[in-house]
C-alpha cells in the first residue's frame, strides 16, 4: 500500500475529528481535506508542510467543540426553565409576583433610606449642621425648645457660624385662583443666609410665609 | 465580539477577496491554528458566512471543492475603519 503524506495527512484528519460535534463532523473533514488536498496539489507542499498545515485542525476542532458546548449548556438551560414554567404556571406566576413584590420593596426601602440617611442635608457642609436644645438636668428635663431670648443670648456666641429660629406648622397659601393649605417653617434668617450658600435646585429652599388669620 | 489584531486581519483578508482558508492563512501570515478559529469566531458573530462553493466551478479549475467564506450583509452595514499601524505591517494590509 502506497502511503502518501495527504494520506498520512487525511488520517490525522480523521483522529482529530472526534473532538468537533457529531453534526458539524462530516462537512468540517470535508473542508480541512479540500483544503490540504489543494495545497497539494496547487502548491505543492511537501509532507512536512502539509502535516504542519494540519496540525491547525486541533485548535480549529476544540474551539468548535467549546462553542458547541456553551451553546448546548446555555440553550438545554433555557429550555429545562420555559418547559417549566409553561407545566406549572401557577408556580411561574407565584415566582413572578414574588420577584416583583422583592423588587420594588428592595426599590421602595433604597430610596426611602436614599432620602433619609444616605443623601446630605441640604446645606453646606451639612455634618457641621447641629439642632440646639436646652437640657435641666437637675429637674430631670431635656430637650426644651429654646425661647427669643435664649436665641437672643446665643447669638453672640463665637462657637456658631450662624444662628437661627425655625419653627413648623401649616399655612394657608395664597394664589390667583385660591388658597391652600401647605407645611413649611417659618425660620429666622440665619437659616435663609445658610440656604443661599446651597447651589444645588433640586433641594428644598425656605420660601418666606406669610401667615394667615 | 472582541476584535484583536487576527480577527481584524483575518477580517481585512477577506473583504479583499480571499475566500477559502489556506488563501486567508497565506495572506495573513499566521498558522492555521491561529487563523480558522478567528474564521469561526467571525462567522458566529455574524460578520461572515461561509458556504461551499459550486461544483462546477471546482470542477472547471481542476481542483477539490472548497468552502468558502464571504462577507455578510451585516457587515456591509458596519462602519470600516482605518488600519491601525501593527495592521500595516502584515501582508494582508499591503496593498
Amino acid at each position: 500500500m502506497n502511503v502518501t503524506p495527504l494520506t498520512v495527512v487525511r488520517r490525522l484528519l480523521r483522529l482529530i475529528s472526534t473532538l468537533v460535534p457529531r453534526w458539524r463532523r462530516r462537512d468540517w473533514t470535508r473542508e480541512w481535506e479540500a483544503e490540504l488536498e489543494a495545497d497539494a496539489r496547487e502548491a505543492g507542499a511537501n509532507g512536512s508542510a502539509l502535516v504542519g498545515r494540519s496540525a491547525g485542525a486541533i485548535a480549529d476542532a476544540i474551539y468548535l467543540r467549546s462553542h458547541a458546548m456553551y451553546l448546548d449548556l446555555w440553550w438545554g438551560d433555557f429550555r429545562f426553565a420555559w418547559r417549566n414554567a409553561v407545566r406549572r404556571p401557577g408556580f411561574t406566576w407565584l415566582v413572578t409576583l414574588t420577584l416583583a413584590l422583592g423588587l420594588g420593596v428592595s426599590s421602595a426601602v433604597f430610596a426611602l433610606v436614599d432620602a433619609v440617611l444616605l443623601r446630605p442635608l441640604p446645606y453646606p457642609d451639612p455634618s457641621r449642621l447641629v439642632f440646639v436644645w436646652q437640657t435641666l438636668p437637675q429637674q430631670n428635663m431635656f430637650e426644651i425648645e429654646a425661647t427669643p431670648f435664649d436665641y437672643m443670648a446665643w447669638h453672640g456666641l463665637r462657637s456658631l457660624s450662624s444662628i437661627a429660629m425655625v419653627t413648623y406648622g401649616s399655612f394657608h397659601v395664597d394664589g390667583r385662583q385660591r388658597r391652600a393649605g401647605a407645611r413649611a417653617r417659618r425660620a429666622h434668617d440665619g437659616v435663609h443666609d445658610a440656604d443661599a450658600r446651597h447651589r444645588a435646585r433640586d433641594r428644598p429652599r425656605i420660601c418666606p410665609v406669610r401667615r394667615s388669620g | 465580539m472582541r476584535m484583536t489584531l487576527v480577527t481584524t486581519l483575518v477580517l481585512q483578508a477577506i473583504l479583499r477577496g480571499h475566500r477559502f482558508g489556506f488563501e486567508i492563512v497565506d495572506v495573513t501570515g499566521y498558522s492555521t491554528g491561529t487563523v480558522y478559529p478567528a474564521l469561526r469566531r467571525l462567522e458566529h458573530a455574524g460578520f461572515v458566512r461561509s458556504e461551499w462553493e459550486r461544483e462546477r466551478v471546482a470542477s472547471r479549475d481542476a481542483r477539490p471543492q472548497r468552502r468558502g467564506t464571504t462577507r455578510s450583509p451585516r457587515l456591509a452595514r458596519t462602519r470600516s475603519t482605518a488600519p491601525s499601524s501593527r495592521c500595516a505591517r502584515s501582508k494582508a494590509c499591503v496593498r
